[in-house]
């Protein structure tokens, strides 16, 4: 492996207006050949020093060198030239274009200074798809691509512009766990034929699997560049959150004769006549119980989830809360009764970022007491004081109640969805990927949070892709794939790779009547 | 404290929009070589140089406000009632109908009677469009402007054939009584309490908005109807009820128009007022205290023309120019401020992502 040094960051300070100080003496050295992994908590400062980096902000003091020249990058262009390429987690891409017009977009081979030479572009493309070992469709159209695909659509383009070092911003958060594998091998084909690798990400068995070198990064200060070999993940993260203790959410035993909350008798929803999202489910969970549904995403588990919310309808089967039917009710009846969602869209979802926390926390209660008084009037002290309660006990980091929403880091945008599900009457909580994007600290509070709402007695159904999270939490676990309900498992008595195998339909353990073989 | 600081950062900002249409206005006119102070003085002096002038101004600004608000009722709460024009006007032909058929009733029963049958036309008129967009997913801007073309051939077919005032030339109504008539606010140059109604309804909005629950549900459902939705809020419902008070604003203004200032209806009576009003309230933003202040405004460069032609003789085509500058203006300050905002707001969520 060679040892120069490529990149090299020095005292990097940037200050936001409002007095955000996102870096503050951030420095980075970064050798040639090298996957070099930046990890922190949200708001840590890396994405902030990778805009830097690609020219999107402009620091207000610090040295960029690459190759020991130093540089000053005052467009994402700029940075393009000197051979920086970035993959953002959203794909910049042109649905309706092929493939190839994606990656050759706006650096197009020109005929006679004006037309598209569509010959030229595809060898060019094609030589640096088999240099990397990369299959991509160049004829297909982008849109009807998986995401992986798309993901590979972005690196290839990174390099048809000349990257020497790339940036891969979260990576694997829409990826599917093979999806996963497989950018691994490109990104250790990569770097072994001389690219350089930074590589932005919140799971730590990734990083630990994948780098080389790992920077931490904390509030705003780049605090320890370690060597992947000579570090574990309890040490990381305890690096990365600034204290020891981890993981530490203690589970109860659930006793086995508590009652039935939710029950879901052979339920379907139809995606044509013929065909279903999902398809004869049937299940149950009880009081104090957390029931996970593994799958990989698009299974029909957000649409299982969503149904039972009110959201949407079921075409079939029955649900019963505590013993009477409540299939197909509207939302607001199913809150009235303590059944509630965390949905796995916060920003759409899950809450209105255009308007205030206070606003947000009281959507479920804004025609209750003591939110409302006579005359159809609000009672915004009320309001107040209720959000200023919940945004100390949820640790919700934001100046007041006033604050609007979408200014919020994404762990903190997701407290204040918890807080105010758990802050009306609750006994069943629909819950879908809680701690997606959110760093360890947050996630573990909101972890915390669900693991005290199922010792309350709540019976809580739990959908979520991450393996980890469910194991943690869960006290079954169910498999979905393709919309049906393939697998129930005990937790204490299954690996999580046997439960990737039924997530990625390799096999199976129920009929379709939904009982055990 | 908040609120006088918004209050006084708000107006500062409408008087600078103000000034800045004014030299644009200059310029233009220098370069087609007329005399700038001579045609603004003139534009003062029609729009506020006497009180029969200041008389028409209210009037104007008046149907202005009030037409402004029922579009900004319903944006507000995400749904788009853009058939102000039409129901103005089937609300203006019911209380013209009401106001002369109905002789010898004392004015506090005459004058109300009007304003309900406005208003019950009104809601008619926008509840139509409401209804078809919450039960069928009918796309209300679709519907509201061609139920402009039907409303408006249903009001002129009745002012031309049953309620016809066979005295005039055509397409008009005879006189309301007297006792259907707004009480005066100034006597001697004719001046009605229409402006009072427009001030007062423009408060209860505001009230409407910023403390009532249905206020609340209003705003957060045109802000995401698919969080209200999630948090339990039965939104085709309370978008139906915008709609309805949309559509009894519009009928107000139809009523206003008829007792206060026309007296009579008139073929395309809302014409000046159905579309400006919907522009008005989108540059204020659906604020209804906004909306007072725009009203006047547009209202000044609008009665100013005639004076500009006249005395100046700039073509009174120069004021749609100053409209468009005005607009410009208003809408460029917004657009500044939501790049900046963007911005913040990009680098925020970036933050957030990792």
């Amino acid at each position: 492996m060679m040892t120069e040094t490529l990149l090299r960051l020095e005292k990097i300070s940037k200050a936001f207006e409002g007095g955000v100080q996102a870096n503050r003496n951030a420095s980075l050295v970064v050798k040639k050949g090298e996957i070099h992994a930046i990890v922190g908590e949200n708001g840590a400062g890396k994405s902030t020093l990778m805009n830097i980096l690609y020219g999107v902000l402009q620091p207000d003091s610090g040295k960029i060198f690459i190759n020991d020249k130093e540089v000053t990058i005052t467009s994402a262009r700029e940075a393009k030239r000197l051979g920086i390429g970035m993959v953002h987690q959203h794909f910049m891409l042109v649905p309706s274009f092929t493939v190839l017009q994606n990656v050759i977009l706006g650096y197009e081979p020109k005929q006679n200074l004006v037309f598209v030479d569509n010959k030229k572009a595809e060898k060019k493309v094609r030589e640096i798809c088999e240099h990397y070992n990369l299959n991509i469709p160049l004829h297909s159209i982008t849109k009807d691509v998986s995401v992986g695909i798309q993901q590979r659509i972005e690196i290839i383009k990174a390099i048809y512009r000349g990257a020497e070092i790339l940036i891969l911003d979260e990576p694997t958060a829409v990826l599917t766990p093979f999806e996963a594998e497989e950018l691994f091998k490109i990104c250790r084909e990569m770097v072994e034929k001389d690219k350089t690798i930074l590589f932005i990400s919140h799971k730590l068995k990734e990083v630990l699997s994948l780098s080389n070198k790992i920077t931490i990064m904390r509030k705003g200060e780049t605090t320890k560049t370690l060597d992947t070999k000579e570090t574990t993940e309890p040490e990381l993260a305890r690096l990365i959150v600034g204290r020891d203790q981890l993981w530490t959410v203690g589970k109860k035993k659930i006793s086995s004769d508590q009652k039935v909350v939710l029950e879901a008798n052979h339920v379907s929803i139809h995606n044509t006549a013929a065909s279903y999202r999902i398809k004869n489910i049937s299940f149950q969970v009880k009081s104090g119980e957390i029931v996970g549904i593994a799958g990989v995403e698009g299974n029909g588990q957000s649409e299982l989830m969503e149904a039972l919310a009110g959201l949407t309808s079921f075409d079939e089967g029955d649900v019963l809360f505590n013993g009477s039917s409540i299939i197909n009710k509207p939302t607001s009846q199913l809150r009235a009764m303590g059944i509630r969602l965390i949905p796995e869209d916060r920003i759409n979802t899950g809450s209105s970022i255009k308007a205030t926390i206070k606003e947000n926390l009281i959507i479920d209660k804004n025609d209750c007491a003591p939110f409302l008084s006579k005359m159809d009037m609000m009672n915004w002290k009320e309001i107040d004081n209720h959000s200023k309660k919940l945004i100390k006990k949820f640790n919700i980091v934001a100046q007041g109640p006033d604050t609007t929403v979408g200014t919020l880091s994404g762990g903190n945008l997701q407290k204040v969805v918890v807080a105010r599900e758990l802050s009306g009457k609750h006994s069943c909580l629909l819950v879908l990927q809680p701690a997606r994007g959110l760093d360890i600290g947050a996630s573990e509070f909101i972890y915390k949070q669900l693991l005290a709402a199922r010792d309350e007695g709540n019976a809580i159904l739990l959908v979520s892709a991450d393996l980890d999270e469910l194991f943690l939490l869960c006290d079954r676990i169910l498999v979905i794939y393709e919309g049906e309900i393939v697998a129930d498992f005990i937790p204490d008595k299954v690996t999580p790779e046997e439960v990737g195998l039924y997530m990625t339909g390799a096999k199976r353990a129920m009929s379709n009547a939904g009982s055990p073989l | 404290m908040k609120t006088t600081k918004k209050a006084i950062s708000a107006a500062t900002s409408i008087v600078g929009v103000f000034i800045a249409t004014m030299i644009f206005g200059a310029a233009i006119m220098l370069l087609i070589g007329k005399d700038p102070l001579l045609a603004y003085k003139a534009m003062f002096s029609y729009a506020l140089g006497d009180v029969s002038a200041i008389a028409n101004l209210m009037n104007r600004s008046m149907a202005l406000i009030l037409s402004a608000l029922c579009y900004a009722v319903a944006a507000n709460a995400g749904i788009y009632n853009l058939g102000g024009k039409g129901q103005i006007e089937l609300g203006a032909i019911a209380a013209a109908v009401v106001g002369y058929k109905f002789i010898g009733l004392p004015i506090y029963i005459h004058l109300p009677l009007c304003i309900l049958a406005a208003m019950v036309m009104g809601i008619l008129g926008a509840a139509i469009p409401g209804y078809l967009r919450v039960k069928w997913k009918v796309d209300e801007v679709i519907s509201t402007i061609m139920l402009n073309s039907i409303f408006f051939n249903f009001t002129s077919y009745l002012a031309n054939y049953p309620f016809r005032d066979v005295t005039r030339w055509s397409g008009t109504t005879p006189p309301v009584e007297e006792s259907a008539r707004l009480p005066y606010l100034v006597q001697s140059i004719d001046l009605r309490s229409g402006i009072i109604v427009g001030l007062i309804a423009a408060a209860v909005i505001y009230w409407l908005f910023n403390y009532t629950n249905q206020g609340y549900r209003w705003k957060m459902i045109g802000l995401n109807p698919r969080f209200s939705q999630y948090g339990g809020i039965n939104v085709g419902k309370d978008q139906m009820k915008a709609m309805v008070v949309s559509g009894l604003l519009s009928g107000l203004t139809g009523a206003v128009l008829v007792c206060g200032s026309n007296y009579r209806f008139w073929e395309s009576i809302a014409g000046p007022y159905g579309w400006d009003g919907v522009l008005v309230a989108m540059l204020a933003g659906n604020n209804p205290l906004a909306i007072i202040a725009i009203s006047f405004v547009f209202s000044v460069f609008k009665n100013g023309a005639l004076g500009m032609e006249q005395v100046a003789s700039v073509p009174s085509d120069l004021t749609g120019v100053l409209l468009a500058a005005l607009i410009l203006f208003i809408t460029g300050r917004e657009f500044v401020s939501i790049i900046f905002r963007k911005r913040k707001h990009i680098v925020l969520v970036e933050e957030e992502v990792n």
